[in-house]
């Protein structure tokens, strides 16, 4: 097999913000399951009246179980209408509830899911979520179906979904089930699949309340969206810095999921003589992305700057294949070509489309990407401070590219908000204090954790030392953490002036299997899931490259 | 109302923190009063009953204690996490004792401790006898909130017990944690709300 990129290269911020999804995306992974297992979908309830408000069912059948979204729709004043968690209402409020919900189960969930986080959820709730519809795109083509006739693609394409998300919660949040009580059902054992599925879900929603305005509206005159034009429309995501701690606050889930990638284009590029077939499928889906690509807008100054530069760079890509007859080392030679010629979107994008046709190699890794984080080991006080300071020097040799007596190094923090809880980035000392810090900066803790350990004799053991010096038991069991999960740190200050923090998010997304990342500063970013995937009725016979757009 | 472990977790790691504990403590605490819960022991209301005497600075705690034993009337906080730390050398093969404040949480400290090994310690009063594992906490009784303990090694068991999934948190100690975790969070100011998280306070698009 090929080496692995190493974890210095991989895990640099600018890599992690220019990540795209794969077939190890967590949304893919879902369909694939639903395909092979022969899910079915039903739409049981649709209890929405003409004022559009009221709430409906969608049941999802697995082999061995049943989940259902309940979904309750709302008028809300356009005044009232933010992404953010500090918000109180929404267009519409959902769960996903394991299950099928009785009329009690509706009643009860009627009284706290509109609530979201001021509502409670019991053990048989497996996620709760909000939606705000995207208005401008919303109101036109009501009124367009309204009015008999079907919208322009364009007009699809500019907003691509009819509804943003703008959470999607689980694992035991608000009173929901916990992760680690549903980890024996193969169905939910990769990373957020309750999520996806709920999301999913939502999609289909989204549709039938548009259909159904539009059919109140005009009775006689409404059609339905055109089947074409529909497949267009995926859910829209808002994210914002709550997502950015996630990837800090689980480095060893993070180095599974990073690991179980890196191992896959390293046994796909170590295939010594690729087939005429798989070389001809990887050119057909590179194409379908880069005419997907021409299509993503972003008012954001760099990430229009990276798009542009994607789409020229797909194109040299795409020349260079061409200028290649031989298909000996192919993959090997084309990650070497992207690594010196082009730019680091451009290198994810081939790096996640050449696995494409390996589903015999790639698929099953998705079983080592989950982590029983209750598993992770606490501190080992038996090492000595040599032996830590050691782990650190092989660990962590990039802090020493880090001034830290510089400002800019210290300048930002992160805290949470007693409004809601909203995590926060700030000025240090400005707009909140160290006594209000979360600790999301690994670099600048384990910086200090080595700097204690020089003051201790190097035979003094890790207990004696935590014993007098606790503050640094986090930083502690974090180096040794990594040391076995090195793909589990990023490498980058992350309370930097100059920290971007929508790299963390795109990283994270990236494996959701989101696109058209679309920041809106360096703070959040919206985004789009399941533009191209088949509604409810289609999961069974869809094309497994749906993502990749039209052919 | 009933909580999630995931939310016991988070509320006691907060409460920690608030209390005044370094954030790795503060950790141990939440991994600690959520393992000591699922195996039916009071941990949370232990926690809460002792926040207003523990000490959150360093440990006065030297090595030695945890190979002679101790009389001392010691935190479960302080005396359970020094010894998690030192459990690779310590084999018990000659028990040890400990006069233990928050016995329950104690127990669920060491439970804690031993995540990642096969080892069991047979942990007992003159009251109750405690077999703690990674994965498990086997007593017949509730333990007393104090006692002095006897701990040794003994046989792990194969077989696992009953886990418990929800928790009824009583409702003042609730509002103790709550109490205690909002001294994390930071004021609610209209600078932090418009620039903190950089995004818009209205989204129509």
């Amino acid at each position: 097999m090929v080496a692995l990129r190493k974890p210095d290269d991989v895990m640099r911020l600018d890599r992690l913000g220019s990540l795209h999804g794969s077939r190890l995306s967590f949304l893919r992974i879902l369909l694939r399951r639903a395909q092979a297992e022969q899910w079915s979908f039903e739409r049981t309830a649709f209890e929405i009246g003409a004022d559009c408000t009221g709430y409906a069912v969608y049941t999802a059948y697995t082999p061995d179980r049943a989940y259902s979204l309940v979904v309750f729709a709302h008028q809300l004043d356009p005044e009232h209408r933010t992404d953010r968690v500090i918000a109180n209402a929404w267009d519409s409020t959902f769960t996903l509830f394991d299950g099928i919900p009785t009329d009690a189960d509706i009643d009860r969930l009627r009284c706290n899911v509109p609530l979201q986080e001021a509502g409670r959820l019991t053990p048989s709730e497996l996620t709760m979520s909000r939606a705000n519809k995207s208005v401008r795109l919303w109101d036109a083509l009501v009124s367009t179906l309204a009015s008999g006739e079907q919208p322009v693609m364009e007009l699809i394409d500019e907003t691509g979904y009819l509804m943003r998300t703008t959470a999607v919660y689980g694992s035991g949040k608000f009173g929901a089930c916990d992760r680690e009580m549903i980890l024996d059902r193969p169905e939910l054992q990769p990373a957020f699949q309750a999520e996806m599925l709920t999301v999913l879900m939502i999609r289909q929603f989204a549709r039938d309340w548009l259909e159904h305005e539009a059919y109140i509206r005009a009775p006689h005159q409404a059609v339905r969206l055109d089947e074409t034009l529909a497949t267009r429309l995926g859910i829209g995501n808002s994210t914002g810095l709550g997502m950015a701690p996630f990837l800090i606050n689980h480095p060893v889930l993070i180095d599974h999921w990073m690991r179980v990638r890196e191992t896959a284009i390293a046994q796909i590029a170590a295939i010594r003589e690729v087939t005429d077939a798989d070389r001809a499928l990887v050119m057909r889906l590179l194409n379908r992305q880069r005419n997907e690509f021409k299509l993503w807008q972003s008012a954001d100054e760099t990430q229009s700057d990276a798009i542009t530069e994607l789409n020229k760079d797909l194109g040299i890509l795409a020349d260079w294949f061409e200028s290649r007859p031989s298909n000996q080392a192919l993959w090997a030679e084309a990650m070497q070509f992207a690594a010196a010629s082009l730019c680091l979107e451009a290198q994810e994008v081939l790096a996640s489309v050449m696995l494409e046709p390996y589903a015999d190699l790639i698929d099953s890794l998705v079983s080592k990407m989950a982590v029983d984080e209750s598993e992770l080991l606490p501190v080992n006080g038996a090492l000595t401070v040599a032996e830590s300071i050691a782990q650190i020097d092989r660990q962590y040799h990039w802090l020493d590219d880090i001034h830290w007596k510089t400002p800019d190094a210290t300048a930002l923090l992160w805290y949470v908000s007693e409004e809601k809880l909203e995590p926060r980035l700030g000025l240090r000392n400005e707009d909140a204090f160290e006594v209000h810090e979360q600790p999301l900066a690994p670099a600048r803790d384990i910086a200090a954790y080595r700097q204690a350990l020089n003051s201790w004799p190097a035979e003094t053991t890790l207990a004696e030392f935590l014993m007098r010096e606790p503050e640094h038991r986090l930083a502690a069991m974090r180096v040794q953490w990594i040391t076995a999960n090195q793909y589990g740190e990023i490498r980058g200050n992350t309370i930097d002036a100059s920290l971007r923090p929508i790299d963390l998010l795109r990283c994270k997304l990236s494996f959701f299997g989101a696109t058209r990342f679309d920041p809106r500063s360096d703070r959040w970013l919206r985004i789009t899931l399941y533009r191209h995937a088949p509604y409810l009725d289609q999961v069974a016979e869809t094309d497994p490259f749906w993502i990749y757009g039209p052919v | 109302m009933t909580w999630s472990g995931n939310e016991l977790r988070a509320q006691v790691t907060m409460a920690s923190r608030g209390l005044g504990y370094d954030w790795g403590r503060a950790k141990y605490l939440g991994e600690s009063v959520l393992r000591a819960e699922r195996h039916g022991l009071p941990a949370t209301q232990t926690f809460v009953a002792l926040t207003d005497h523990l000490d959150t600075g360093p440990s006065r705690l030297s090595s030695s204690i945890f190979v002679t034993g101790t009389e001392l009337a010691l935190d479960a906080v302080d005396l359970g996490i020094s010894l998690v730390d030192h459990l690779q050398w310590l084999d018990f093969e000659e028990p040890i004792e400990l006069n233990v404040i928050g016995y329950p949480l104690f127990l669920g400290i060491i439970c804690y401790g031993l995540t990642g090994s096969n080892r069991a310690l047979q942990i007992e009063t003159d009251a109750v006898q405690c077999v703690v594992q990674a994965t498990q906490i086997v007593t017949a009784r509730v333990p007393p909130a104090q006692g002095t303990c006897r701990i040794s090694a003994c046989s792990a068991s194969k077989e696992s017990s009953a886990r418990m999934s929800r928790f009824a948190v009583d409702p003042m100690d609730a509002k103790k944690l709550t109490d205690l975790a909002s001294r994390v969070y930071a004021p609610a100011t209209e600078a932090s709300r418009i620039a903190g998280a950089g995004a818009g306070l209205n989204d129509n698009d």
